[in-house]
């Protein structure tokens, strides 16, 4: 990311030459594809829903993954975008964030720390969701908080059906992963901002003329200033459930149509 | 992240023409402003420029404290979509920053994330933008113009009459378009009869 180096090379950095096993096979296709999968204009949902299969690739044991992003205020947090590689993570996310407010996802980014479990039914860290999760067969869990320089925007969460499955060896793995991870949830959400503030210019600046219009008309007739033909326009558009646009360009195109009708010789 | 008082009122009228319920565009300004500092350490700032065609916008947010003088690097994004058409608003958004290849990464990154070749996302070539002056961002005078066609058209005038009798105004009086739409504005309603009208 940010002023860091390339993709490839951020990964072979993180890999070094000693990772010749499998998992570090699994790794590395992994994180390639972290460099790849973007091409091709993805949604933000989209590239976290493919980040959560790569890392579910990436993290040996591994049965399923989501992404979280978390906007992260002291020891609040809200989801701002989430995704799952399986639906038993879909399930699993609601009940993190909706039903008990409480798991590793949200350890992980309020304490800015991989955390992990082996036995989710049994679990003290996590006394409501714990044993929810490990009704449905879930046991193990590895969360890995997504961090920039200053700031954690969200976690990787993997899950396994069986106990025990997350070694201090995928932890390591997860934490490889979730490095390049980050720099690539995170670009992926400044684009989506950028693009949610050009889309609210493009169509304010498309709208306002002929809502400036409309209230030149007002003030024309009633002497109303702008701010009070501006209210009066949406009131009426209020109360009439109509768009402030489409009322704008109702009340121009019949005053446009009397100035046609009136210059038309008859 | 600072903007002028101006520039806010401006940013909140564009919000009122929305239509949605808590849309803020000064917001989306912000929290686009904080992610990019979340993401370049050296972000020092961006200008938007918007241009529909007929009455461009443009204004600068800078950081807290941060001084134009200290911007070396520069990275464009274009935020439109070929595909909706030439008549669709074109928005750019420019980040600078004051390291210089701050934004190298980044601009890799949103290639791959946008389908785009890299060459769409200029760097260091928007320095410039950050001489010209920055007072007035346009909009007022787009609404003014727009406000005193509405009172012509409310006269009888048709649109291009209204036009050209706002240029005929500006012209007659050595006064900018803005101007000769301030003057329509500030006076009472039964000035601005249409002439062909009145002869009839």
């Amino acid at each position: 990311m940010t002023e860091a180096p390339p993709e490839g090379s951020r990964s072979q950095d993180l890999l070094g030459s000693e990772h010749d096993d499998a998992d570090a096979v699994d790794l590395q296709g992994s994180i390639a594809g972290l460099a790849n999968l973007v091409t091709g204009s993805l949604g933000l949902d989209e590239l976290l829903r493919r980040v959560a299969t790569f890392a579910t690739s990436a993290i040996p044991g591994a049965d399923g993954a989501g992404v979280t992003l978390l906007k992260v205020d002291g020891s609040d947090h809200r989801v701002v975008a989430l995704a799952a590689s399986h639906p038993f993570v879909t399930e699993i996310d609601e009940i993190q964030y909706i039903t008990v407010k409480e798991g590793p996802c949200i350890t992980a980014a309020l304490e800015r720390r991989t955390v992990r479990s082996g036995s989710l039914g049994g679990e003290r860290m996590w006394p409501r969701f714990g044993p929810r999760v490990g009704r449905l067969g879930v046991h193990s869990a590895l969360s890995l908080p997504l961090l920039l320089p200053e700031q954690v925007i969200g976690a990787i969460n993997v899950y396994a059906h069986r106990r025990n499955v997350f070694d201090e060896h995928a932890a390591h793995l997860g934490e490889l992963f979730a490095v390049p991870a980050a720099v690539a949830v995170h670009n992926a959400h400044v684009l989506t901002q950028a693009r949610a503030l050009a889309a609210q210019l493009q169509q304010a600046l498309s709208t306002r003329p002929v809502i400036d219009q409309a209230i030149g008309l007002l003030r024309g007739r009633t002497g109303a200033s702008a701010e009070e033909a501006f209210e009066r326009l949406r009131e009426i558009s209020q109360s009439e459930h109509t768009k402030l646009a489409e009322l704008a360009q109702r009340i121009v195109e019949d005053a446009v149509r009397r100035a046609r009708a009136r210059r038309s010789p008859s | 992240m600072e903007i002028t008082a101006a520039l806010a009122a401006d940013l909140a009228s564009l919000s009122e023409t929305l239509d949605e319920r808590d849309a803020d565009i000064h917001e989306g300004l912000r929290r686009l402003a904080a992610d990019v500092a979340s993401a370049v350490r050296s972000y020092l700032g961006l200008t938007v420029v918007a241009d529909n065609g007929t009455s461009p916008v443009r204004f600068l947010a800078m950081e807290d404290s941060a001084d134009a003088a200290d911007v070396v690097s520069s990275l464009a994004l274009p935020l439109w979509d070929e595909s909706a058409g030439a008549a669709r608003t074109r928005v750019v958004v420019v980040l600078y920053a004051g390291r210089s290849g701050a934004f190298v990464d980044l601009a890799a990154d949103l290639c791959w994330l946008t389908g785009r070749p890299l060459a769409d996302f200029a760097l260091d070539e928007h320095l410039d933008l950050l001489a010209e002056p920055d007072t007035d961002c346009g909009m007022q005078a787009a609404s003014a113009v727009n406000q005193a066609i509405g009172v012509l058209l409310g006269h009888g005038y048709t649109p291009e009459q209204a036009d050209l009798e706002i240029d005929a105004r500006a012209a007659a009086a050595g006064h900018s378009r803005s101007d000769a739409a301030d003057i329509i504005l500030g006076d009472p309603p039964s000035e601005h009869a249409n002439p062909t009208l009145r002869a009839r």
